[in-house]
């Protein structure tokens, strides 16, 4: 008897279908001005937009529980990585859109136009402006040096930012070169790698370090705080982007692809569209303080501030290729 | 027992009568223990990276496990084994209040706190820095990490010791005064008498509350999290997510939920040697002492203290964010339609006090050991880390979502999660309503079944009104449970479902603390009144 | 035919351990009053819960009136077979109010009827003026009074009244054993009662059967369950026994059967003397019987000492 009510009430309850007027996101990323830009998006299209937020992880095993029945249309990440994976698990299906690949350099997006990158974002060294000179710094690998020993601040592995960097060097270096990489900045950390970038940073302002590396956008996000002390520790910092004499910057991407299963493929097209309009990608560096994927779409003032700066070209795709290893040569090497 | 005895014992069980009790119990045990299966079944099966966490991070999680479980328990006795005592012998202003908000802490969630609790290590950077520039780098490293650790066990001590705080004071008001009058008179202290006679006593109730706190602190994902402490469960978050290695991580999850069933199985060797010490024990409670000067100060440190780390200075703190967050015009909450999480979590609250019941009196209207074991087997799922019971779960409706055609997805629904609660929670409901209708119903629908009337007529008539009290406790306190629930949560919500835990965890984990204030009171605020509820029965109950 | 036949009933609780019955058979006749007394474990309380419904044989059958109620593949549920049960505690409804428990019972009958039964059983046990007090308002003795009229309130062929009772102090058990026996008689109403005490076993039953490790050992009238113990355990169980030589068996006699006289077949010496008021007991160590010692009551005041050397005789009681 309960049993026959509780399904009932689970069929009554069970996430409706979409409908050709409404999308739904499953998406990593949350910041707030993504939620305003959605609405300019429903505002022209007429098309409603769901988000799902969660961990890209955890949303994509999801997906791949509902299979068929999912309610997603589109599936949003925060790195490259996770956008491979879920190439790689089927979740992912081929657009055709001729603004897409326009728009997006080729290294920003997939081969087969499973996944697209819309917001690129630079792992960098953050330093404290008093006490270390920019000259001193120069590349990731240097980070290994015993001059740093007890000055480096970085979060834990489990980091997918961290992880992409790790699969970044995995492609250039092999891995116990990789794993020895890991084990110098280890002993070289002024601390067991623990909480944010921002953490990192505010770490650094009150001199528990001298550097941290850290993504772009948080340096952006402390600077335009509404607390006061974060944005002192934004001005006592100086962002350096390591390896402009080799191979350039880490950079990672914020991306989305249609997922397989979507019923609303169009308006999810016209979404991904959206994404990379003009209007969408000027919002990214004043909202979020990514950079666009669009060339050409003008800095905002702290952006540059930064400086420009030569990005890593390797292919978005290697990161999600490298990634499971890079999570063993942190392991192997003892960083937390 | 053998295959042909079980047999026979199956066909007893079905001539028994009450047989829609019997298949309606075994159906929902079965439902509740597939997901808990494909756990357990799953440690047969090493994933490709399994070699690699055994050689590189196992050891570090378990250690990093049973270090934190190990202080917490520690630091969860010295809060609630004197404060109990205290409030329970002795008589001084305030006791009552006392005795009461001492439950309380309980309404913060793990990772509330450490939202809050965080500030302590970053506030204390200047005085690591001072350490590392006096003493030196390693020095700094070493100061860092007992800082943190300490911080860390210390707050989830504080929100966790009402557990044991709650067994030791039914234990104290239970125990029969004439043991501690007896001790008294043969010239020993009260505080003698504590260390000899009373605390002895009540040693299942210290291991009963431990235990629970043991299961909370392993479960812990938040917490953990936020202060950089990778627990076994922040393994198998890392190992299925990080290495892409699903059938390793819930591997771990496997292993995790043998050594805390191996855990339980020892507490109920214990508990099974208390009701033997225990049966007779029906005296009366004992007189309260009135205390004094300087022991009266004593006494309120002992009890404040641990309020003000679990309740006050939390509270506090968000309460001031809130303003903050008003002050600076943010929108003190964006996501209103998680109060609609509310209506979900009191459902399944009701709904799985009602399982509960079917259970407990299928149990008692067919007292075989083949029943008992299954529905005992079924409230294991409360050991059982949440991100194991979400995957366990989600395999399971994807499962009958490929397979079977139904008009409705049930992967990602209400129905998903809803059965995730239930596998994960259902223990909380079964204890209360079993030892309830032992305890209170006795014999009494035995004797309407003799005046003529089924089993149905009397669990309506007879059980339920005679278990009301029970029955809202239960409610409240599985409502507390999966109002605070976040793991399972995150991963099992429907499109667009987020629950205030959600909500609160993702703005914390963003660092917008002003943000996360708001949901994470709201959170504290739900949980205080259902525990003033909760607290109100207890004692009622204690009194009777 | 009987009204309540047990064949060859066993039940086990675990399948491993002893069975709590084993093997009994017993018959009940219509109208009676069946005693059942054996120490505690003695399975007394699992035979009556057998009958009721309570607990499934594992082996034999339970009849009633010929039909089968329990066993060879038979199973007629607790409510279904329409008996009446009174537990020790008396089990009332502490929901309920006095009226609303005892009219539990009563079903298909109208609401004016119900309440005729109720104020009629409420006399019946002497408490006309309790319907709308609640359970835990009243004493021991009157909440045993009003689980006597819940129970047979629904005019049970068969009640099962299990150490009812036990919790009351000696002078209301008395009394309330006396009135039950009265109404139950009154009534034709047929019961099993399980008790713990001899004297209410002797005094109640109109046949009082003995139980020990889960087997009838006697099943008798009370004078003869008193007088023709079969076995020690029987004849211990009420009271103080001398065992005798009696034509190559062993015979249980009671002290008053004993007489300490001039001359007489045995000779003993005293080797204990007690007054207890009502009599003084002398405990004698016979030196020509197989018995080591033999309890004899003499009359207050007798002036016995131990290491006396006395003659003793006796003789079977009269019935």
């Amino acid at each position: 008897m309960s049993i026959l009510k509780v399904t009932i009430l689970g069929a009554l309850l069970a996430s409706p279908l979409s409908y050709a007027g409404e999308i739904t996101l499953y998406s990593h990323r949350h910041y707030p001005t993504d939620d305003q830009l959605f609405a300019k998006f429903t505002e022209r299209s007429g098309i409603e937009v769901n988000i799902v937020k969660g961990k890209a992880n955890e949303l994509m095993e999801r997906l791949k529980a509902e299979g068929e029945k999912t309610p997603a249309d589109i599936f949003i990440t925060a790195d490259a990585g996770r956008l491979v994976r879920a190439k790689t698990e089927g979740i992912l299906q081929s657009v055709e859109s001729d603004v897409l690949t326009s728009r997006i350099p080729a290294q920003m997006r997939d081969s087969d136009n499973q996944w697209f990158g819309f917001t690129k974002r630079a792992r960098v060294i953050a330093y404290a402006k008093d006490r270390v000179k920019p000259a001193d710094l120069s590349t990731y690998e240097n980070l290994t040096d015993e001059k740093w020993k007890g000055r480096i601040l970085v979060r834990s592995s489990s980091n997918i930012y961290n992880q992409s960097l790790m699969a970044s060097l995995l492609s250039v270096h092999d891995e116990n070169a990789a794993i020895e990489w890991a084990k110098g900045v280890r002993a070289n950390m002024a601390r067991p790698p623990q909480g944010s970038d921002r953490d990192q940073m505010r770490a650094v302002a009150a001199g528990l370090g001298d550097i941290a590396v850290v993504n772009t956008y948080y340096v952006g996000l402390l600077a335009n705080s509404s607390e006061e002390k974060d944005r002192k520790v934004a001005e006592s910092i100086g962002l350096f982007f390591p390896n402009q004499d080799g191979r350039g910057t880490h950079i990672n991407i914020s991306g989305g692809g249609i997922v397989k299963n979507s019923d609303n493929v169009e308006g999810a097209k016209k979404f991904l569209e959206f994404l990379v309009s003009d209007v969408a990608q000027k919002s990214f560096p004043n909202g979020s303080y990514e950079y666009a994927v669009v060339p050409d779409i003008e800095l905002s003032g702290i952006q540059k501030s930064w400086g420009n700066f030569k990005p890593d070209m390797l292919d978005m795709a290697k990161l999600g290729e490298l990634n499971a290893k890079a999570v063993e040569c942190f392991n192997k090497a003892g960083w937390e | 027992m053998r295959l042909a005895e079980l047999f026979q014992s199956w066909r007893r069980a079905f001539r028994r009568g009450g047989n829609l009790w019997l298949i309606l119990s075994l159906l929902l045990c079965t439902l509740i223990l597939i997901p808990l299966a494909t756990v357990i079944l799953s440690i047969g099966v090493a994933g490709p990276k399994w070699e690699h966490i055994v050689s590189t991070v196992l050891a570090q999680y378990i250690v990093n496990t049973i270090l934190l479980v190990g202080i917490v328990l520690f630091f969860s006795m010295l809060m609630a084994i004197p404060s109990a005592w205290l409030v329970s012998a002795f008589d001084f202003p305030g006791r009552r209040i006392l005795e009461w908000a001492l439950v309380l802490p309980l309404a913060i969630p793990t990772y509330v706190a450490a939202f809050v609790y965080i500030q302590i290590p970053e506030l204390s950077i200047p005085f690591l820095v001072y350490v590392r520039h006096t003493w030196g780098i390693e020095a700094f490293a070493m100061t860092e990490v007992i800082l943190r650790y300490t911080v860390l066990a210390l707050f989830m001590a504080s929100v966790l010791f009402p557990y044991l705080f709650i067994t030791m004071r039914a234990s104290f008001c239970r125990q029969n005064r004439s043991f501690i009058e007896a001790a008294l008179m043969l010239g020993r202290s009260p505080t003698n008498v504590f260390f000899t006679v009373a605390l002895p006593m009540a040693r299942p109730a210290i291991v009963a509350g431990l235990s629970l706190i043991l299961m909370e602190v392993m479960n812990d994902y938040g917490a953990v999290n936020f202060f950089g402490v990778p627990t076994l469960t922040e393994g198998i978050f890392r190992t299925w997510f990080g290495l892409e290695d699903s059938a390793s991580g819930i591997r771990l999850a496997g292993f995790m939920m043998l050594a805390i069933l191996f855990i339980l199985f020892i507490e109920h060797l214990q508990r099974g040697k208390a009701r033997y010490t225990s049966r007779n024990v029906t005296g009366m409670p004992l007189a309260r002492r009135k205390l004094k000067g300087l022991s009266l100060t004593g006494a309120y440190v002992v009890c404040l203290i641990p309020l003000s780390m679990g309740l006050l200075f939390p509270v506090g703190q968000l309460i001031l964010w809130a303003i903050g967050a008003a002050r600076q015009s943010l929108p003190v909450f964006r996501d209103w339609q998680a109060l609609n999480s509310l209506l979900m979590s009191f459902g399944s609250a009701i709904l799985l006090t009602g399982v509960a019941v079917i259970l407990a009196y299928a149990v008692r209207l067919h007292p075989f050991k083949w029943l008992r074991g299954m529905t005992r087997l079924a409230t294991l799922g409360y050991a059982v880390p949440g991100v194991a019971v979400a995957l366990g779960v989600m395999t399971f409706t994807g499962m009958l979502d490929r397979n079977i055609n139904l008009p409705v997805l049930l992967s990602g629904s209400l129905f998903a999660i809803v059965f995730a609660y239930l596998v994960r929670f259902i223990a909380v409901p079964m204890q209360s309503v079993q030892a309830g209708m032992t305890r209170v119903c006795g014999s009494l629908d035995e004797a309407s079944r003799m005046l003529g009337h089924g089993p149905g007529f009397t669990l309506w008539n007879i059980n339920i009104p005679l278990l009301r009290g029970t029955l809202v406790a239960s409610c409240m306190l599985v409502f507390i449970d999966i109002l605070k629930e976040l793991p399972l949560t995150m991963l099992l919500r429907p499109a667009g479902f987020d629950t205030l835990a959600v909500s609160a965890f993702g703005m914390a984990k963003e660092g917008r603390i002003y943000e996360c204030a708001f949901p994470s009171l709201m959170i504290v605020l739900i949980g205080t009144i259902g525990l003033c509820v909760l607290n109100r029965l207890i004692e009622r109950d204690l009194t009777q | 035919m009987s009204l309540i036949e047990y064949r060859n009933v066993e039940k086990k609780y675990s399948s491993q351990g002893s069975p709590a019955v084993n093997g009994v058979s017993l018959t009940v006749e219509k109208g009676e009053i069946l005693a059942l007394v054996g120490e505690s474990g003695s399975g007394k309380t699992t035979l009556l819960r057998l009958a009721a419904g309570l607990e499934e044989p594992t082996a034999g059958e339970i009849l009633f009136k010929g039909s089968c109620l329990a066993g060879n593949r038979n199973w007629v549920p607790p409510e279904k077979r329409r008996f009446g049960m009174m537990s020790q505690e008396g089990a009332l409804f502490p929901h309920r109010n006095i009226e609303s428990n005892i009219a539990y019972g009563l079903q298909g009958v109208s609401l004016s009827e119900k309440r005729q039964i109720v104020d009629e059983m409420l006399e019946l046990v002497g408490m006309p003026s309790f319907a709308k007090r609640l359970p835990h308002e009243l004493s021991g003795g009157e909440r045993q009074r009003v689980a006597l009229a819940r129970t047979l309130a629904p005019k049970p062929e068969v009640v099962f009244l299990d150490e009812p009772f036990s919790n009351l102090d000696s002078t209301l058990r008395r009394e309330l054993r006396d009135q039950i026996c009265v109404i139950l008689k009154s009534l034709g109403t047929t019961a099993i009662l399980v008790v713990h005490d001899p004297d209410d076993a002797l005094s109640a039953g109109d046949r009082i059967a003995i139980m020990k490790s889960g087997s009838l050992q006697q099943v008798a009238t009370a004078t003869k369950t008193y007088h023709q113990a079969c076995c020690e355990y029987c004849a211990c169980l009420f009271g103080p026994a001398n065992v005798v030589d009696h034509e190559d068996n062993s015979v249980w006699l009671r002290p008053e059967q004993f007489k300490i006289k001039k001359k007489g077949t045995y000779k003993a010496k005293v080797d204990l003397v007690r007054e207890t008021g009502r009599f003084c007991e002398v405990h004698v160590k016979p030196y020509n019987a197989a018995a080591k010692s033999w309890l004899l009551l003499e009359p207050a005041g007798s002036n016995f000492k131990s290491g006396d050397e006395v003659e003793i005789d006796w003789e079977f009681p009269n019935i």
